[in-house]
């Protein structure tokens, strides 16, 4: 009887502290004869890559990942699983996969703020230059400046003409405190020496259009997908775009460089890695990714997330030129708001 | 085409075989993940959403709805049985629930949580299917302003929810108003009371949060003092199940919580907590059983329990009517919206009708499948209670762990329940109840969002926030409850002078 007892209690010390032993290790699931398979790349990919979304899930990125995802099985042969590990305006996730293993195995949405303006108002434990590897540039969400469809304004001019008349009355919304969308509109502001009040709206365009569409603001700041409905409905009307050229979905809506402001920025989307990833991993991904984008159900499933007008392809070397450049056009920009991270 | 013919046409197609089948799965997944403390309704949703792709649309929006609605059932079994809250909006039946329990009336306490989620459900749906339209441009006219109202009237309110010293109470609520500012400022992105650590810029996430006040400091409390089984009273199958009194006093709470529930589920933020919390405040008031609850009064776990449902059915309202989701699962049920192509909004009504529905008429269906899922388990969770503790206390320890991770596959979080568990069994021995910390929490992102951006819009004017039809009807009530806590205090010490 007492051996049984003994028997019994090694037994679960055994299990109970085989199982502290797994929860200790590091996330990434990984057994010692698969790691060392993943460093010969000839075999990649060999089992599940990890396609982490520093955003909550729903989201516009996400949504992309999971279209991207549910086709790029067929060119890589192994399953893409989206993980949502948001956060920090995206610093969170951004940073566990920067500082995971440069196996291929985990995979990171680009956004642009994350290796742009982010870091400089909020601060971020990575080097958005140094620290990572872009494979390719899937999208690049515009961004447009709308009102409620029943105000008076129906041009950006008269807008613009408006805002000057009442200087330090005309509220806009933004959803991205430091962030791209709320750059673009900085910019549009200090381009056309306009005097506004900025009202931030935290997490989600969907505040930014339940307020417009409630009139506590006068205008606000989105990409065309977090308008949605209301967009094609008439209730809000899009006065400006922020891209270098015309919207196919909006003829009528007017750039902000045809209109005379140099300003064109929009999010870019796309995959990226750590820093050290080996040349010839970041090839398959490149290519496997570049097939998804050109694949019928990605496209078809990109129609519906509103992504097939805004695809964008760009390799990781110009992804990485593109970023770096908007890096250093953003800088002054964030020291003259006084929005730098102390 | 009359409301009735619509519904019936929905109906028809829910209960085709596939449709009924995600139905099942969509429920049942939901009550897992909400008994299960840690992962939730969000994390479930995204984790399905691949495999409604390819789904039919209105296939995979039945799976993905069952999911979010099932898991207000499930929240409930752990926060009555072992006083750790399975979701965020079950920290409320955490007070009353758990007493129930150790009186041998968990039986009871679930039943009465399964049959008041149900009655709220589908109440929700009703009210859904009828007011969705205009409720969603109601829901329009609330600005900055409004929200700033609510959240003032809900700290008067709510910041003594329990009772004892208000003092004590306040004390408690600013506390958890303080821990909740810690993170990323969502307005400005600054970085606050993070002291450089990455993961607390992430903000404390209010699950770990509520597990460890509750559920682990109940650890820690049974493990200074643990029960004997044999103290509980030995508990027929017939008591399993609540008695006629119980059943009788439940009722009004549940009609309460779920019409009352349902307009709070229009709040953009933490909606289910608030309609809880509130439901519990308001039974508390009416109740004949005041010095009940908080030992075991029945209306305290109905009302909540209902409210929480019914929330859930109001926040898809905006979700229906305008296409914006003011909560994360609700934005994840957009976002399986547009995957599909289908853009919910006001045309969402006018365009794919029979899409609405039948997700309503599905919504019926799942709702009652909940009750029969979740009423025969009663007994087979009452029974967990009899389990000796020294077995028990250890398996919730994992659980909570396994929980507090699975939030955000992140160790910190573990490390944030062991903290607040032993904040929380601190409180206890000194006499304080940790619900205001958590009230505090809850209220504080509404609160701050409100007050800051209603006087970015002022320009320093306050007049013009007071001035708002709806936001000076809020400020009016709570002047005047301030007015009456005042007067009250004053007839109080007019009274002991006089008497002395």
């Amino acid at each position: 009887m007492k051996l049984k007892k003994i028997l019994i209690s090694a037994l679960v010390a055994t299990m109970s502290l085989s199982l502290v032993l797994t929860g200790c290790t590091k996330t990434n699931t990984k057994t010692s004869k698969e790691s060392t398979q993943a460093a010969s790349s000839s075999s990649y990919p060999s089992k599940a890559i990890v396609l982490t979304v520093q955003f909550a899930a729903g989201g516009s990125t996400d949504l992309l990942a999971r279209a991207l995802a549910g086709v790029a099985y067929k060119y890589l042969g192994q399953p893409v699983v989206v993980e949502n590990k948001a956060g920090a305006s995206g610093t969170i996730g951004t940073d566990a996969v920067l500082k995971a293993k440069p196996d291929g195995y985990s995979l990171l949405t680009q956004s642009t703020g994350n290796f742009t303006t982010t870091p400089m108002t909020q601060g971020a434990p990575y080097d958005p230059i140094k620290d990572v590897k872009h494979i390719i540039n899937i999208a690049t969400h515009p961004i447009l400046l709308v009102v409620n469809a029943e105000s008076p304004w129906k041009t950006i001019d008269e807008y613009v003409a408006y805002i000057k008349q009442n200087p330090g009355k005309v509220k806009y919304g933004q959803n991205s405190p430091g962030g791209t969308t709320h750059m673009a509109m900085e910019s549009f502001r200090k381009a056309a020496a306009l005097d506004m009040k900025m009202v931030p709206y935290g997490s989600g365009a969907a505040e930014v259009v339940a307020a417009l569409l409630g009139k506590h603001v006068d205008s606000g700041v989105m990409h065309p997908q977090e308008a949605g409905d209301h967009l094609k409905q008439g209730k809000l009307r899009p006065l400006l775009v922020f891209s270098e050229k015309r919207l196919k979905s909006l003829p009528d809506v007017p750039t902000a460089k045809e209109k005379g402001y140099d300003v064109v920025i929009g999010v870019t989307k796309g995959i990226s890695g750590p820093a050290g990833l080996p040349d010839d991993v970041v090839k398959k991904l490149h290519d496997a990714f570049k097939k998804t984008m050109e694949d019928e159900d990605f496209k078809a499933l990109a129609k519906n997330t509103g992504d097939l007008e805004f695809l964008d392809y760009k390799n990781g070397e110009d992804t990485a030129k593109f970023l770096q450049g908007m890096y250093k056009k953003m800088e002054p920009l964030v020291n003259e708001l006084g929005l730098k991270k102390k | 085409m009359g409301v009735f013919n619509q519904l019936m046409d929905g109906m028809i197609t829910a209960l085709s075989m596939e449709n009924l089948i995600a139905c099942f799965v969509g429920v049942l997944v939901g009550t897992i993940v909400g008994v299960l403390p840690g992962i939730g309704p969000v994390g479930a949703m995204a984790l399905l959403l691949p495999f409604s792709f390819g789904m039919d649309t209105g296939t995979s929006l039945i799976l993905l709805g069952g999911i979010y609605y099932g898991s207000m059932y499930g929240g409930s079994t752990t926060s009555i049985l072992i006083n750790v809250p399975g979701e965020a909006a079950s920290v409320v039946t955490c007070l009353d629930g758990y007493q129930m329990a150790k009186k041998g009336r968990a039986g009871a306490a679930l039943a009465v949580a399964a049959i008041g989620s149900w009655v709220a459900g589908t109440v929700g749906v009703v009210l859904l299917m009828i007011f969705a339209p205009p409720l969603g441009q109601a829901a329009l006219a609330f600005g900055p302003q409004e929200y700033l109202g609510i959240s003032i009237l809900g700290m008067l309110l709510l910041s003594n929810l329990t009772g004892g010293s208000f003092l004590k109470s306040f004390l408690m609520f600013v506390l958890g108003l303080m821990v909740s500012t810690i993170g990323i400022d969502p307005l400005m992105g600054d970085n606050r009371l993070s002291f450089g650590v990455l993961e607390l810029s992430r903000g404390i996430e209010i699950l770990p949060f509520a597990m460890g006040l509750f559920g682990m400091a109940e650890v820690f409390a049974i493990a200074v003092d643990p029960y004997d089984v044999g103290e509980l009273i030995k508990v027929k199958f017939k008591e399993l199940y609540p008695n006629k009194n119980e059943l009788k006093r439940s009722f009004w709470p549940i009609m309460r919580g779920s019409f009352l529930g349902f307009p709070i589920g229009l709040i953009p933020g933490p909606a289910a907590i608030m309609s809880s919390l509130i439901s519990y405040k308001i039974e508390k008031t009416v109740s004949k059983n005041k010095d009940e609850f908080g030992k075991g009064a029945i209306e305290g776990v109905a009302g909540p329990e209902s409210a929480n449902n019914a929330a859930a059915a109001g926040a898809m309202v905006p979700l229906l009517a305008l296409g914006i989701p003011f909560a994360p699962a609700t934005a994840v049920l957009l976002g399986g919206f547009m995957i599909h192509g289908v853009t919910p909004g006001p045309t969402f009504l006018t365009q794919h009708p029979e899409l609405f529905w039948l997700v309503i008429a599905s919504m019926y269906i799942g709702n009652v499948m909940l009750l029969i899922l979740n009423l025969p388990l009663v007994g087979v969770f009452a029974s967990l209670t009899k389990v000796p503790s020294k077995i028990l206390m250890p398996i919730v320890t994992a659980i909570m762990f396994i929980g507090a991770y699975s939030v955000n596959t992140s160790f910190f979080d573990i490390f944030l329940l062991i903290i607040f568990g032993l904040l929380g069994f601190t409180l206890k021995c000194v006499g304080y109840s940790p619900a205001p910390l958590v009230i505090g929490m809850v209220l504080e992102s509404v609160f701050e969002k409100g007050l800051r951006q209603s006087l970015i819009i002022a320009d320093g004017n306050f007049l013009t926030i007071f001035l708002r039809p709806i936001a000076g009807t809020f400020f009016g009530i709570a002047a005047l409850i301030i007015a009456w806590i005042i007067i009250g205090v004053f007839r109080k010490s007019t009274k002991i002078s006089a008497e002395s």
